[in-house]
């Protein structure tokens, strides 16, 4: 009964994958086999134009396309970082201020005054988280001031010193 | 390995005109896998584009666990496979459906497109690459045009390298067996 080689053990016999004794074995069958040599040869014919450049190109202007592309980018990114880094900081100093104002200092305190009644004044909601929030602050006036005053630290130095979190 | 080390990190430094030579070294690999998984002619300059931007901004957590040209080119496979899924593009399509396409596929015989294909063997293998699924001819372009090894084309469309060998040998059979439904063997 006349056997054929399997495809699998043809491409592989082609990418040059098979053993020395197994090469042998199908190169002595190819001898002998007219259907497996034209097999061998169809799929020759295949591997040799897979291999060939299909002419994919990019316009010559390319590269310096995409360069100016990234200059504009670094730009809007550095511009981006410039209000990220002002936001963030006039946030520091905004939670300083707080913080010096509910630790005792209450520099200002006709001003807080003012602001909570405006914020506050309208909103039952509001009202009750500040009276919560207060009689916490009241009680334990230096751990709540502290602890604001680290976070808001942690927050400027992550935002001016991470790369690629606004940072420089 | 460690001259790209230098060059990646003068290029961290600010040095762009290093960038534009790595764009330059690099440009045929990525153009390779856009060219071939997006159909879209008029797409594929502005996505390679974006790949080499996003190359541009995470070069710094490039870790020199894999070669320079594996992560770019994952980059780029991964970039395509979105640009495919937003548009709803069948990926991972099996040949058997496709196979219905051999038989209704008929051109006139005097048409220039057919009087071409009869002249060159490879403009008909590439015309046939370009109505496989795009996984199993991103494989034959890995394969045989960069000549990645499995473990690379597996790093790259995050396959295992058994699934690779296997799509690849399926490829080739399938483009085999669409090329013997259209031309006689003695015409290949």
């Amino acid at each position: 009964m006349k056997f054929h080689l399997r495809e699998n053990d043809i491409q592989r016999y082609l990418d040059g994958e098979t053993d020395h004794s197994e090469k042998q074995g199908i190169e002595k069958h190819l001898q002998e086999c007219t259907d497996c040599r034209q097999q061998v040869a169809e799929y020759r014919l295949i591997f040799g134009a897979l291999r060939e450049d299909p002419g994919y190109g990019l316009t010559p202007q390319f590269s310096e396309n995409l360069m100016s592309r990234i200059e504009q980018e670094k730009q809007s990114v550095r511009l981006s970082k410039v209000w990220q880094n002002l936001g963030a900081l006039g946030g520091v100093i905004l939670g300083i201020i707080v913080s010096l104002y509910y630790t005792g200092l209450k520099p200002y305190a006709a001003f807080w005054d003012k602001l909570n009644s405006i914020f506050f004044a309208e909103n039952p909601s509001f009202r009750e988280l500040y009276n919560l929030l207060d009689t916490g602050f009241q009680s334990h006036p230096e751990i709540f001031g502290g602890a604001t005053l680290v976070i808001l630290f942690i927050i400027l130095l992550d935002r001016l010193f991470t790369p690629g979190n606004g940072g420089v | 390995m460690d001259e790209e080390k230098r060059r990646i990190r003068q290029i961290l430094a600010g040095d762009t005109r290093e960038f534009q030579h790595l764009v330059e070294n690099y440009q045929k690999l990525v153009a390779h896998i856009v060219f071939r998984m997006i159909p879209n002619a008029s797409e594929r300059e502005d996505i390679c584009q974006d790949i080499f931007l996003k190359v541009y901004q995470n070069l710094s957590h490039f870790r020199f666990e894999s070669k320079l040209s594996t992560w770019i080119g994952r980059i780029a496979y991964n970039t395509c496979i979105n640009v495919l899924e937003k548009k709803k593009a069948v990926l991972f399509d099996d040949f058997a459906a496709d196979n219905q396409s051999i038989l209704d596929y008929s051109m006139p015989e005097n048409s220039p497109l057919k009087l071409a294909e009869k002249d060159d063997l490879s403009v008909r293998i590439q015309k046939e690459i370009e109505k496989i699924p795009v996984h199993y001819k991103t494989i034959l372009t890995l394969y045989h045009l960069e000549e990645m090894s499995y473990a690379e084309i597996g790093e790259i469309m995050n396959l295992p390298e058994g699934t690779v060998k296997s799509y690849l040998f399926r490829a080739r059979k399938h483009l085999r067996e669409r090329l013997l439904a259209k031309y006689q063997p003695e015409e290949l």
